[in-house]
């Protein structure tokens, strides 16, 4: 197993004192698969996904084991974390506008991966930079490699950093958003070479979105996170297109589709999303959800395990899956 | 680049002539002129108007601008009224002091503002940041000159490690000549780097919130990396900009702290050159500074822009 | 220093209290100047010159035997009358010419913006000791130099915050409905600046103190017989060999006054304009 989540949780400093943002949450990944973290903003996607690279705010707690090969990387030192960043584990953002430093060259950017963790001189993690850039299919290597940031286009400077992510052939990769961005064109063009480069590679992608759409196309499995807490899990076909939580249908029913009726209009999820942390005994969905009874309030949400790996996190669902 | 700087050129040219223009306008289109403060209110109208004739003064305003600019164009800066000498070699003279001066307190000025400035971001919020803070705060309250004063008690008259005043000249060597600098430098580049240190700071801390410095952090740098090799760069353009700005006030100042160690530089001629009723040699060292300051500021131009590239494209 | 007390400082919980205290420190010297001093400020007493502080003179007394503290108390008007009317001065003038920008724009707007630029070149300092080696020392043009020199801020930081108002929703509202542009300043675009003007006033305030101190102690600003903490220090430094406190109770009192004001400034900053403490 490559990367394995026990209980992981984590509490954010707030001006009220520490914020639990991320709850109980539990997954795997093994070398060349993929996985979807699914969920609204303030969901804990990102801290999730920032916690795994301990990169959270300062002041951040985090409990729970994260077992990267093996090793748990809760507590591990500031310097050991270091060298596996970049190196082992790499991360990708959301705004590729803002996401490269604006006054340094692309190439240095790319090569600076290579410089600290394989020691190589400046030329050659420029040579290598070059041929990183290549290998995400950017049209002028070189070219790309001298100009600044601000002389691409969003989806070349994506292209960069997954390009920069790269360099040292990471066996995680974690992608926080890495099209939201971007033109519709180029999102799937970017996801298409996430996934042939984590394929060729037996590189483990993280896909962290907002988008049901991208995960299901891209990813194996899905994890669809609300208010920190883990509703539902399994394969990402299955749970997408039979979904047992509550909140997974109301998600995949507030999706805009092609085929719909003419006129119909778009559901929204009623209420707004429930910041991380809220009915911290209960479900986080409780009160926003059709189904809420009083007891989803305060009742500590149990796990059901279904067949094919599948696992839903509510009150009302039986242990045959169906709505009780 | 070389298009931005030729364009910052001009900027810089047209900001002398505007400078050049104010400076000659304010002491000689206002009334009364330089004759009459010369001979003080005993003088007859005849002796003005001699005198007046004698130093140009009944030519109109646009022929006398045109002299005096002109002849500053090609290093003749006139006569001085109350040393009878040509002005140029008696600035020059002075400079010798006071350029030196300026370049240490500048020196200590950036030197304190960055190393105060980057640990107060890196420690954002925590005790050293509130301390160099607070100390900022201090420096920012004290007049130079007072400074100045303290230093010499102190460093001067109690210790002794430094002398309290005046000037060895260069021929003396060097290290008598950076001794008796070196208070004054002080004096001037702490105050300055109280301010500086919180330009640093909060510019530091405004990219630190970038999402290029979670990148960095990403690839695996520290976070002492990150500072230095990302954040920094990215941060001295404003800081530049607000040292370039930031070297007037100080060049004001060593005119006021100049004179407390009463050393022989540009601020001591100006102040001696006030009481001399020396106008047209006021105006030259005003002249000669607002020159300093916006050459400064266009070489700040020029450092922000071979730091930053969007600055060399962008069309203003 | 805690880290709770850290942040109540980063927040301004402690600028303001103790800057306003400072402020009030420096007014109440100057109101109570007017009323009282222990000895008439300039009244000399040869034979009790540089006296140690005592009950009779609790700072001591200068070499011409004046008592140090009813000089520092008198001192405190001539800093408050140079503040006042120099930011004054410069509120208004920047004010007219920022509001003046941001409404007409076009060339006018640039000018004044170029204008401004340059004069940010030019310390209060170099302007002062421009103007009073034309006109005369003395404390009138040293706070109509201070006075101008304020001006170029105000006008920068009125034009920014006016641009934006003038463009909003509401004065266009108030355009349709047909106010006219004075009435629209004064109903909306003056609140939205005013903030931002009075942290800088302050600001500003601490800024002409220090300059009057130094033109007073180069001798071009404050004449005898008005007492200048900054003539006071031009005095001390005859004698500061012999009696460093000359030296060091006038330089304290500009230092807290600004030091003071700045911080009032801060505090204000924080607690007047939200948009300004979102920034920091």
């Amino acid at each position: 197993m490559l990367l394995e989540v026990i209980d992981l949780a984590v509490d954010l400093p707030t001006p009220q004192g520490l914020r639990r943002v991320v709850h109980d949450v539990s997954f795997s990944l093994d070398a060349g698969e993929s996985l979807g973290i699914v969920g609204e903003s303030g969901s804990g996607k990102t801290m999730t996904a920032l916690a795994l690279m301990a990169l959270l705010p300062d002041g951040a707690i985090v409990s729970g084991a994260l077992r990267f090969l093996g090793r748990d990387l809760v507590g591990l030192p500031e310097a050991e974390m270091r060298k596996l960043r970049g190196d082992q584990i790499a991360m990708i953002f959301q705004e590729p506008m803002t996401a490269l430093n604006p006054i340094q060259r692309v190439g240095r950017q790319v090569a600076e991966p290579l410089r600290l963790h394989r020691g190589m001189d400046k030329a050659a993690a420029w040579a290598e930079a070059v041929r990183l850039l290549e290998r995400v299919r950017l049209r002028e290597p070189e070219r790309a490699a001298k100009a600044y940031p601000f002389a691409l286009s969003g989806g070349e400077r994506q292209r960069a950093m997954i390009a920069m992510a790269l360099a040292c052939a990471p066996k995680l990769l974690i992608a926080d958003e890495p099209t939201t961005a971007l033109d519709v064109t180029v999102q799937a063009r970017i996801l298409d070479l996430i996934a042939a480069l984590s394929a060729q590679s037996a590189m483990a992608t993280l896909l962290v979105s907002h988008d049901l759409a991208v995960v299901a196309r891209n990813c194996r499995n899905v994890l669809i996170l609300y208010g920190g807490t883990v509703m539902e899990s399994g394969p990402a076909e299955a749970v997408l297109s039979d979904a047992r939580h509550p909140y997974t249908k109301a998600l995949l029913d507030a999706r805009p589709r092609a085929n719909a009726p003419r006129g119909e209009r778009l559901r929204a999820i009623a209420g707004s999303a429930a910041p991380a942390g809220a009915n911290p005994q209960g479900c986080p969905f409780a009160g926003r959800c059709p189904l809420t009874l009083d007891a989803c309030r305060v009742t500590p949400l149990p796990t059901v395990a279904l067949e094919g790996g599948r696992r839903v996190r509510c009150l009302r669902v039986g242990a045959d899956g169906r709505l009780t | 680049m070389l298009g931005y700087a030729l364009q910052r050129f001009l900027v810089l040219a047209a900001t002398l002539a505007v400078a050049s223009f104010v400076v000659f306008g304010v002491i000689e289109i206002l009334p009364g002129n330089a004759a009459e403060t010369i001979l003080g209110a005993s003088a007859t109208p005849e002796t003005v108007a001699a005198l007046a004739h004698k130093l140009g003064l009944d030519q109109p305003f646009a022929l006398r601008y045109w002299h005096w600019a002109s002849g500053a164009l090609s290093g003749d800066l006139g006569l001085s009224y109350a040393y009878g000498s040509p002005i140029g070699p008696l600035i020059a003279e002075r400079l010798a002091v006071s350029a030196p001066l300026a370049a240490m307190a500048m020196a200590i000025a950036a030197t304190l503002a960055l190393l105060g400035g980057v640990y107060a971001a890196g420690q954002r919020g925590k005790t050293g940041d509130v301390a160099v803070m607070a100390a900022s705060q201090v420096g920012l309250a004290i007049p130079n000159f007072w400074l100045a004063l303290v230093l010499v008690l102190i460093f001067a008259v109690h210790w002794r490690l430094a002398p309290a005043g005046g000037f060895p000249g260069w021929s003396a060597g060097i290290g008598p000549c950076l001794a008796a600098l070196i208070l004054p430098a002080i004096a001037l580049g702490v105050v300055q780097a109280a301010v500086l240190a919180r330009v640093t700071r909060s510019a530091l801390v405004e990219t630190l919130n970038e999402d290029f410095i979670r990148t960095a952090r990403a690839k695996g740098l520290s976070r002492g990396a990150t500072l230095w090799r990302h954040a920094l760069p990215n941060a001295m353009t404003p800081i530049l900009t607000i040292m370039g700005l930031r070297f007037a006030d100080l060049l004001a100042g060593a005119i006021v702290v100049e004179n407390v160690f009463v050393l022989p530089g540009l601020g001591r001629l100006i102040v001696q050159s006030i009481g001399n009723r020396d106008a047209l040699v006021v105006e030259d060292c005003v002249m000669l500074i607002a020159v300093t300051v916006i050459a400064i500021n266009f070489l700040v131009d020029l450092a922000c822009a071979a730091i930053d590239p969007r600055l060399r494209t962008r069309e203003t | 220093m805690s880290e709770t007390g850290a942040r109540r400082m980063r927040r301004g919980g402690l600028s303001l209290p103790l800057g306003a205290a400072l402020a009030a420190l420096l007014i109440g010297a100057a109101a109570l100047s007017l009323v009282w001093t222990p000895y008439p400020p300039a009244a000399l007493d040869i034979p009790h010159k540089l006296a140690e502080p005592s009950l009779a003179h609790w700072l001591g007394s200068d070499s011409l035997g004046r008592d140090i503290l009813s000089e520092i108390l008198a001192g405190a008007r001539v800093s408050i009358l140079v503040g006042v009317i120099a930011v004054a001065i410069g509120l208004g003038l920047g004010v007219a010419l920022g509001l003046l920008a941001a409404a007409r724009g076009g060339l006018l707007d640039q000018a004044i913006m170029k204008l401004s630029d340059f004069a940010f070149a030019f310390p209060a300092l170099l302007w002062a000791i421009l103007l009073t080696s034309t006109y005369g020392p003395g404390v009138v043009n040293a706070i109509a130099a201070i006075g101008v020199a304020n001006a170029p801020i105000f006008a920068r930081l009125t034009r920014a915050t006016a641009k934006g108002a003038l463009a909003s929703d509401y004065v266009l509202a108030a355009r349709a409905a047909g106010r006219g542009s004075l009435a629209i300043i004064f109903d909306h675009v003056l609140p939205n600046i005013a903030p931002a003007l009075i942290v800088q006033a302050t600001i500003q305030f601490a800024i002409a103190i220090l300059a009057e101190a130094a033109l007073s102690y180069l001798g071009l600003g404050a004449q005898p017989p008005l007492v200048s903490w900054g003539r006071m220090l031009a005095d001390a430094q005859n004698w500061m060999y012999m009696a460093p406190r000359l030296a060091i109770f006038p330089g304290l009192a500009v230092a807290l006054s600004v030091f003071g004001l700045n911080l009032l400034g801060d505090g204000l900053r924080d607690a007047l304009d939200p948009k300004l403490r979102a920034r920091r």
